[in-house]
């Protein structure tokens, strides 16, 4: 070992006698274990509830379908439940989902004002079920177009694919346009709060003395 | 035009099925933690 060597190990023994393991080390090592096994359990239940849901409706499709002919046969209305369940889940499960990973956004865009971003969530919230229920309700059939058959068709699968599709892309458009309006509107309340603050200061003195 | 039969049997079977795997996707969704690992955003000290 040269000289160089060993003052270098020295150095870094010297500095590693003085540092000293924080307080709370085991806790938060022991914090963060108990994280990532619910994180796994999360992903784990997650996917048996996706495959639970994928095999119900797959069995709810194998009691109401008939094949005759080789050609599988659904009554029209049984294929317009079905979609509207599936909007009813979709809404049910996309809500909490947008949410879980947009609180932490929404935290950083309102640090000031916490308060206003906890009310914008819910707010946010009561606005996407509106859009959702409204859109399920407009677009609900109780009786086929005329040129549907009484069973399902290549017109009736356009027309449900579209409901989905069409949620979908109304959700992700009006979240997007959230995503890029909310630091404006952080900032906004920012500033009005400050502003307010300013000029209510010197009449609460005045109501103090 | 073709008519829908339906077999009583596989409508039992089937919609029993869907009962139990869709009564098993509400006991898995009410019995998991979903919440962040982090705790909510909003509490954390800044």
């Amino acid at each position: 070992m040269t000289m160089l060597e060993r003052r270098l190990q020295e150095a870094l023994r010297a500095g590693a006698d003085v540092v000293e393991p924080a307080p709370d080390l085991f806790v938060r090592v022991r914090g963060s274990i108990d994280d990532d096994r619910r994180r796994r359990s999360q992903r784990r239940r997650g996917a048996a509830v996706a495959a639970a849901l994928a095999g119900a409706l797959l069995a709810v499709v194998v009691a109401v379908s008939d094949i005759q002919d080789g050609r599988v046969l659904m009554e029209w209305w049984v294929l317009e439940a079905i979609t509207t369940a599936i909007l009813v889940g979709l809404a049910l499960w996309l809500g909490p989902f947008i949410k879980r990973f947009g609180r932490s956004y929404a935290a950083d865009v309102f640090r000031a004002n916490p308060r206003t971003g906890k009310s914008y969530i819910v707010l946010a919230d009561l606005v996407y079920y509106l859009l959702f229920a409204a859109y399920i309700l407009f677009t609900v059939r109780f009786q086929p177009y005329s040129d549907w058959p009484a069973t399902v068709g290549a017109g009736q699968l356009q027309y449900e694919t579209a409901r989905v599709g069409g949620i979908l892309l109304i959700i992700g458009l009006l979240h997007g346009l959230n995503i890029l309006i909310m630091p404006v509107l952080g900032r906004l309340f920012y500033s009005l709060s400050q502003h307010l603050d300013v000029r209510a200061g010197p009449e609460r003195s005045r109501t103090v003395e | 035009m073709m008519e829908v039969v339906y077999e009583p049997l596989r409508l039992v079977v089937g919609l029993g099925v869907a009962t139990v795997l869709l009564g098993l996707a509400v006991w898995l969704i009410g019995t998991t933690d979903w919440s962040a690992p982090d705790g909510d955003p909003f509490d954390e000290d800044r």
